[in-house]
């Protein structure tokens, strides 16, 4: 049977009243625990795993699945509104979100993260449907050293997040590389700067520096700023949707995150996050204005938001055709089919077609479920906007102390939060851009692990970065990153100063 | 273990009385479970699985799951030790795996630390290839590592771990020096099961479950188990002439400082679980051999490994720097 | 204003300089080498340690001669710090952080939102305990009865259902 026919049959399965019940259970569910801050897909899964006993396997999978790509649409929703991250791969969501959002455009934000999200989910999902084999085959050839100039590239891109100042930006990436230095190296197994305090041995969690950062920084340099000022959040202004004008900056953003998503959804180690940065880094070197970059640009929200929701379905590739989990919601998944005695991989696909074809079948139908929730929620959440300043600051912060203390219950974490947001206090009264800080958080743990690994490999030879083709195109491509807009500022056509 | 102060034992005794009037309720609303794996490892299946079965014997009506990753367990042990301290709900995932990781990292959170309450499984290792590898089966193998160490790349868990300690036996067994193992540690299992079936690591170790659906889908070829006996169609150790035997064990243990009669009311709910039908179908469906001791006996087992490993991690000069 | 040097700027950079120093005398116990791979667990911190002392020392020259570029320090000085709202702030959450196990979630949310509302001057005591008690209510009742995490009850413990 061809792919047509296999999933025509699928859609048979999906299209039940049952699941198409199980679906929307999924994601609405998805969609809350997305928004909740401290809560992600992997918990709401694992906590839902008992359910197994009583749904059939297609119904409950259906529903799991759900909530993992549901999580990604909502995670957008308090990065705009309130600068606080719901998710750490909508990070990079807040810095253009949450300025639309200040400057009365939380509606076309929000629009165009949730279109963004149901565009990128459906291609993604025929993507899934269509190229898996071929994806699958690309992950595999990513091993330590590729990995490494992956995040080399990654790198590179970094420049994008500085902000004003190269020297100030510089300054906020290494301190987030030196956060990201804190805990138990992996490789020797050897505490870092723990001082003996247990809690540190686990690292620092992103979300606590990302809500520290931006929440809590945020609310002590508005209280003890400008409080004087009398400068009040923008009232939304004008259509709570998207105009033309959104649409025609939006489409082309939300395909080159989808392309960017994808494959790093596929691969181990690639997660969500790095992708936005990617596709962030992508539409602002793009854009006709990069200058609106950094005071709320729609293209750095439709990019990232495409890019986490394409990844999350890129995830399916390598669980369903090899039972290979990439992320942690995926290793959950993995054990939800194992709980009915079922094995995701080529076999799965031959002994129990209904089961697979069904699943990919639900995608495209829990995403169009997704963007009917979402959409008109859009004017819901923007009302959120019109709480006064006391009040809405006020519960930025119960939801923010909620959710990193909620994140391992542990009051440790509340004073740190506490720390974290005084120095983001400082960055902000300072000229400091705090993006980098979680860029290098992110990055350094991972290409540092990537770089050992690699030159455990090759016996301490650096010379296995530049013989792996793939790995050597990349750094490659990383040269370029950094060369190539010198020598065209020198050599090129003469443009508008930046 | 739990402390006998003179307090606590007042108020174990004050407890015990309570409970003897509660009869044998020793179902529990709600436990958490603390696994120090990433997901999708073999304490977490264990874990869950084990939660399945308890909840299917009535000796449970809910539990949480909590993943805490890395330093082979180290950090989860950490974790719990600390947030759970006399939470009579609470249980964790432990095993071999575990007191290697803690010996190697001078730990100051220890095993003796948490309560006992049972071990339940072991688990036999198994070395695997990529199936387009040039090495051939377990001698071949041998002979290139012998020739040249560090040319053999092992990936496998967290440093020091069982996959670890199996590559150093086997370095001891053919007269290399077990530090020269070239090792290469991954986070989870899905790490590293991808750098084996993509040939980015010479040879694969890791417990049979985690590489059985990778063999039988033939995308790892398998060189050897290390039991004594052969498992399925793969050979052991000892039958390709290699005097290596190891067991990677797994069980459970209960937050540090509760009372006897929390520890016993924990041990009798995961009997329960070990006894339901449901348990017998995973140790099947895993691969899983049952090795049930219960409790104190359980701790004294924990002790005597704990000085066993000890002594291996100390002759392979893991960890030391 | 012209001579006036930026304290907090130098200060500041000092700082960030004092930070690269920690991180280069911590990694100093970290071996560099060992291993087939040549780089231990010693080398990335010495990398960014470095990095931390050197960007520390040009933003002090910076500091030093001018000020930071590209930041408009003269209107920061047109805004004066409120101690009294960023004490408000503080004291709100580093409060939740003593109270959020012992007296429970919903009063050191409750607290919490009171202190923060004040910092941005509103004196609303009431009507601002009501709803933060509200929004607690809410995300408790989410987290300890629908999703099954369990948010601590603190005191009110054995009257929440």
């Amino acid at each position: 049977m061809d792919v047509w026919a296999q999933l025509a049959n699928g859609f048979a399965v999906a299209l039940t009243a049952q699941n198409l019940m199980w679906a929307l259970v999924g994601v609405t569910l998805g969609t809350a625990v997305g928004v909740l801050p401290g809560v992600g897909p992997a918990v709401t899964v694992a906590l839902l795993l008992p359910i197994t006993t009583k749904v059939d396997a297609s119904g409950a999978l259906i529903m799991f699945a759900g909530i993992y790509y549901g999580a990604m649409y909502g995670g957008s929703t308090t990065s705009i509104l309130l600068n606080t991250p719901g998710e750490s791969a909508t990070i990079v969501t807040a810095m253009e979100g949450n300025q639309m959002a200040k400057r009365g455009r939380a509606g076309p934000a929000l629009a165009t993260s949730a279109i963004g999200s149901f565009v990128a989910g459906t291609i993604a999902t025929v993507g899934l449907t269509f190229l898996s084999p071929l994806v699958v085959e690309l992950g595999l050839k990513f091993g330590p050293p590729e990995y490494f100039a992956l995040m080399i590239v990654a790198f590179t891109t970094v420049s994008s997040v500085l902000g004003d100042s190269t020297l100030r930006g510089m300054a906020g990436l290494f301190l987030g590389l030196a956060i990201g230095l804190v805990g138990i190296d992996n490789q020797t197994g050897q505490a870092r700067f723990s001082y003996g305090v247990p809690q540190l041995l686990d690292g620092i969690e992103v979300v606590t520096i990302a809500v520290g950062l931006f929440a809590v920084g945020e609310t002590i340099y508005f209280a003890s700023k400008m409080n004087q000022v009398q400068e009040k959040l923008e009232e939304v202004s004008g259509s709570i949707w998207m105009k033309w004008d959104d649409w025609k900056r939006s489409w082309k953003p939300w395909l080159r995150g989808t392309v960017i998503g994808f494959p790093f959804g596929s691969i181990p180690a690639g997660g969500a996050e790095i992708p936005t940065f990617l596709s962030y880094a992508i539409e602002r070197k793009l854009a006709k204005d990069p200058e609106e970059f950094g005071h709320g640009a729609i293209e750095g929200v439709a990019g990232p938001e495409a890019a986490n929701n394409a990844s999350s379905t890129g995830a399916m590739v390598p669980l369903l055709t090899l039972g290979l989990p990439t992320s942690a919601t995926a290793a959950i998944l993995l054990s939800a089919f194992q709980q009915y005695g079922l094995q995701p991989g080529p076999l799965l696909f031959e002994a129990n077609p209904a089961l697979v074809w069904g699943l990919i079948a639900s995608f495209y139908v829990g995403n169009v479920m997704l963007l009917v929730l979402n959409l008109p929620m859009v004017g819901l959440w923007v009302k959120l906007l019109a709480i006064p300043k006391p009040q809405l600051y006020a519960g930025i912060l119960v939801f923010a102390t909620m959710g990193v203390y909620g994140m391992r219950q542990s009051p440790f974490d509340v004073f740190l939060l506490y720390a974290v947001g005084l120095v983001g206090f400082l960055m902000r009264r300072y000229g400091f851009p705090a993006a980098p800080v979680i860029v290098g958080m992110i990055l350094g743990p991972l290409a540092e692990e990537q770089m050992r690994r690699a030159l455990a490999i090759s016996q301490g030879d650096p010379m296995i970065f530049l013989n792996h083709p793939l790995s050597a195109s990349l750094l490659a491509v990383a040269v370029a990153v950094v060369v190539v807009p010198g020598l065209w500022r020198h050599f090129g056509p003469r443009r508008k100063a930046g | 273990m739990a402390r006998l102060s003179p307090r606590n034992l007042l108020r174990a005794t004050a407890l015990a009385a309570g409970l003897a009037i509660a009869g044998s309720a020793v179902a529990f609303d709600s436990v958490r479970m603390m696994i120090p794996a990433n997901p999708g490892g073999g304490w977490d299946t264990t874990g869950r699985e084990l939660g399945k079965a308890m909840i299917a014997a009535g000796a449970v009506k809910n539990i949480q799951y909590d993943n805490k990753g890395g330093a082979a367990g180290a950090i989860g042990l950490a974790q719990f030790v600390s947030a759970s301290k006399g939470d009579p709900n609470a249980l964790m995932m432990g095993g071999m795996v575990m007191v290697g990781g803690l010996i190697q990292n001078k730990s100051a959170v220890t095993i003796d630390q948490v309560t006992p309450i049972a071990r339940l499984t072991s688990e036999y290792e198994v070395i695997v290839v990529p199936s387009n590898s040039p090495i051939k089966d377990m001698k071949d193998l041998m002979a290139k590592f012998k020739a040249n160490p560090g040319s053999i790349s092992w990936g496998g868990g967290s440093a020091g771990g069982t996959d670890h300690i199996l590559a150093g036996l086997l370095a001891k067994e053919v007269g290399v020096e077990p530090g020269k193992v070239n090792y290469v540690p991954f986070k989870g299992g899905g790490e590293a099961v991808a750098a084996i079936i993509g040939g980015h690591v010479s040879v694969g170790v890791s417990g049979l479950s985690e590489f059985a659906q990778h063999i039988q889908s033939g995308k790892m070829r398998a060189l050897a188990v290390s039991s004594a006996e052969k498992i399925g169609s793969i050979p052991s150790l000892k039958e390709q002439g290699f005097n290596v035997e190891l067991a990677n064990w797994r069980g459970i243990f209960g937050a540090p400082g509760i009372t006897k009669e929390q520890q016993a009311a924990l041990v009798k709910a995961v009997e329960a679980a070990t006894k339901h039908p449901s348990w017998a179908e995973t140790l099947k469906k895993q691969d899983w051999a049952a090795y049930w001791l219960p409790g104190d006996q359980y701790g004294a087992f924990v002790q005597a490994e704990n000085k066993r490993i000890g002594e291996i991690l100390a002759g392979l000069s893991l960890g030391k720097k | 204003m012209a001579q006036r040097r930026p304290k907090g700027q130098i200060a500041l950079s000092a700082g960030i300089f004092a930070l690269g120093v920690l991180v280069l005398v911590g990694a100093a116990d970290l071996p560099a080498g060992g291993g087939y791979a040549q780089v231990g667990p010693g080398v990335v911190p010495r990398i960014v340690g470095a990095g931390l002392v050197l960007l520390g020392a040009m933003l002090l020259r910076e500091a030093l001669t001018g000020g930071y570029r590209g930041v408009d320090e003269d209107a920061e000085l047109h805004l004066p710090m409120d101690w009294t709202a960023f004490a408000w702030v503080s004291g709100g959450i580093l409060a939740y952080g003593f109270l959020v196990e012992r007296a429970g979630f919903l009063i050191a949310s409750t607290l919490l939102f009171v202190a923060v509302a004040r910092g941005f001057a509103s004196r609303r005591w009431l009507s601002n305990a009501l709803v933060g008690l509200a929004v607690a209510a809410f995300i408790f009742a989410v987290f300890n009865y629908a999703l099954g995490l369990q948010l601590p009850a603190g005191v009110l413990k054995g009257i929440l259902p």
